[in-house]
């Protein structure tokens, strides 16, 4: 499945010549999907001891979370703009989880709120993004302060709490769902990915979202509602991040409101590793979930290698720029003509 | 809809003012606040209130060129540079007794032009979109900082505290910022600024009519980089020390403060005095909700309200100026 959708400005592409010597997008996408693979192996080289069910299980449960905070930002990147709106998301249903839980509400009643709340900060994404074509980065960040702040403001700080013991099951590398020996989080994570795929795929809002993010002004003439299909991508993405953070809260190490931070680089790095464009209209979540596999895999290596968290963030810009050289880079102006 | 109900007059006026001005008139708005809820504020207090918002300034002039340039350009990276600067300073420069001022000031500078070739090289020559190559080297330059210096310090030569000193009719800290800007206006009279804005509204028009797109740009990101070693050098300075962890805290607000200063985010509208404007701004908001009293928790979310009220205020203007 390949998107054959060109971005830029369609009177001028229609009118040049195709772009000469252009790399198949194929060849890249195979390089994409190629990298976990080989990650996998020179981690099982290095560290031994991944090569265990445990030890594939803990991989993926980090990657899960990872995973499912980045559908929101990989959606937001196809249609050209960015969220950053993601961490406090997280940090939301993370303390929303924990003290309300605390208090003795239903789990199902919280769940119900942090979807609310989700689908609140969402569609205020969508909609601001949507006005006087304002830029979704300060639209995101603004919304980020106002709901880290707005969650401080309702817990007065006191962001600590209970969780639930399933979810530090469900987070739990030896976990198992109906007798399958493989951890909630992982399921959850799968079952997002089916559903995400096939929306990207199969369906007429699919369709649009591509649409939307080559070329915002033919996609209006094609009847797609820019508003509609922003509101909803926003939306979506508030929703998994939601999720990240729930099961975020299964992890030892208590509530925060901050805990999403570092959530806010790392989605944007999967994004970007899975060689989705950040100039919109191409691209798809699969990418990410490569990009996901393997930053997750990186830093268990680099853990594994016992190199410092400041290193570590070093050598993850410079694992980016490698892989970006190699598959992502821009073309020249001279061959955008 | 609304362009329909708005007065002519209003559409003239929204297109015959330069593109900062409201930020300008909305920092007005916010000095008459701030000076109605601080009674130390215009006998002095503004001069301190300058000075800690310097680095958030020189930072937002720091990312002008580069929004400027287009192509999706920006730089993440600015502040872990300026991070990077202060600790080059506070960890390599004076445990070694090099803290002479015109040295510091020239490694500083240095530094922040290297931080800014790196960049140069990796969107211009290398091509990689500008926010993966400054989200990497945000990564990089930030890390690299915190591993040279782990822990804040807190000496500095003699000569540094020149930066923070409010005892002068202006504070010091100003002539920096118009020194910086003073260059950029010398740069304005040159054929770079018109190429510059060319390249950053359409830089397929500006290739054809022979304008060197990669020099162009890369010269572009080189300002930024030596811009943020200035910044980097006013930061040490008010924190009156280094803090590897400082510096990158600056990157999301600089770009808030460039696009409430009116510059396009897509490149080719704007210059330097918005984007010092709209850091002001931003500042000035952040002042003023501290001096309410209110708690942390309701300052945050009042910012992130705030800012976004202010950028809709913003796109509504935008959106009248180019109403036809």
């Amino acid at each position: 499945m390949s998107t054959t959708i060109t971005h830029g400005d369609p009177s001028l592409a229609a009118a040049s010549p195709p772009p000469p010597k252009r790399r198949t997008a194929r060849a890249s996408s195979v390089l994409v999907y190629l990298s976990p693979v080989a990650m996998f192996v020179v981690l099982t080289l290095t560290t031994p001891g991944v090569l265990s069910t445990t030890g594939v299980m803990s991989l993926l449960v980090l990657a899960s979370v990872l995973g499912l905070a980045a559908v929101g930002q990989t959606w937001a990147v196809m249609i050209g703009g960015i969220d950053l709106s993601i961490p406090a998301t997280i940090g939301m249903a993370n303390v929303l989880v924990t003290t309300l839980y605390a208090e003795g509400w239903g789990f199902p009643r919280i769940v119900l709120l942090v979807v609310v709340v989700s689908l609140a900060i969402g569609t205020a994404n969508g909609l601001l993004s949507s006005l006087f074509g304002l830029h979704p980065l300060v639209v995101t960040l603004g919304m980020a302060s106002l709901v880290t702040g707005s969650v401080l403001v309702a817990t007065d700080g006191n962001t600590g709490g209970d969780v639930p013991g399933f979810i530090t099951d469900a987070v739990s590398p030896v976990g198992s769902v109906w007798g399958i020996g493989v951890p909630a989080a992982v399921i959850l994570w799968l079952a997002t990915l089916a559903v995400v795929l096939l929306v990207e795929r199969r369906t007429v809002f699919g369709r649009r979202l591509y649409a939307l993010g080559s070329n915002e002004r033919a996609a209006r003439l094609a009847l797609v509602r820019p508003v509609v299909v922003r509101v909803v991508v926003y939306s979506v993405g508030a929703l998994c991040a939601s999720a990240a953070g729930v099961l975020l809260a299964g992890f030892s190490g208590g509530a925060s409101v901050s805990i999403g931070d570092p959530y806010l680089f790392s989605t944007i790095t999967a994004v970007v590793v899975g060689g989705t464009s950040l100039l919109g209209g191409a691209g798809t979540y699969a990418r990410t979930v490569a990009g996901v596999l393997v930053t997750t895999m990186f830093t268990t290596l680099l853990v594994g290698l016992e190199i410092g968290p400041n290193m570590q963030q070093v050598m993850l810009g410079v694992a980016i720029l490698l892989l970006i050289t190699v598959y992502g880079r821009d073309r020249h102006v001279a061959q955008r003509l | 809809m609304s362009a329909t109900v708005a007065t002519p007059l209003l559409q003239t006026v929204a297109r015959k003012v330069p593109y900062f001005v409201p930020a300008l008139v909305a920092v007005a708005v916010m000095l008459l606040l701030t000076a109605s809820e601080s009674e130390t504020f215009l006998s002095g207090g503004w001069k301190l209130v300058l000075v800690y918002a310097s680095p958030l300034v020189l930072l937002a002039m720091a990312q002008a060129p580069v929004v400027l340039s287009g192509g999706g350009g920006l730089d993440l990276s600015v502040g872990p540079t300026a991070g990077l600067v202060s600790v080059v300073i506070a960890a390599v420069l004076i445990p070694r007794d090099l803290s002479v001022a015109w040295l510091v000031i020239v490694v500083a500078l240095l530094t922040g032009a290297a931080a800014g070739a790196v960049n140069a090289t990796l969107v211009t020559l290398v091509r990689i979109p500008p926010i993966i190559a400054t989200l990497a080297t945000y990564l990089v330059f930030a890390g690299l900082a915190t591993q040279v210096l782990g822990a804040p310090t807190g000496f500095l030569p003699e000569w540094m505290s020149w930066f923070t000193s409010v005892d002068g009719v202006l504070p010091n800290v100003l002539y920096v910022i118009l020194g910086v800007g003073l260059v950029w206006l010398l740069l304005t009279r040159t054929a770079y600024w018109r190429n510059l804005l060319m390249v950053g509204s359409n830089d397929r028009a500006a290739y054809t009519a022979g304008v060197n797109v990669t020099a162009v740009r890369f010269l572009a990101y080189l300002l930024t980089g030596v811009m943020a070693g200035v910044a980097g050098l006013v930061l040490t300075a008010v924190l009156g020390g280094a803090d590897a962890t400082v510096g990158p805290t600056y990157t999301l607000q600089a770009i808030a403060a460039v696009a409430l200063g009116g510059l396009s985010l897509a490149g080719g509208r704007g210059g330097l005095f918005g984007a010092a404007v709209g850091a002001v701004l931003l500042f000035l908001i952040q002042n003023y909700l501290t001096l309410t009293e209110a708690s942390s928790f309701e300052l945050q979310m009042a910012y992130g309200v705030v800012l976004i009220v202010a950028i809709v205020a913003n796109g509504a203007w935008d959106r009248k100026r180019k109403a036809r």
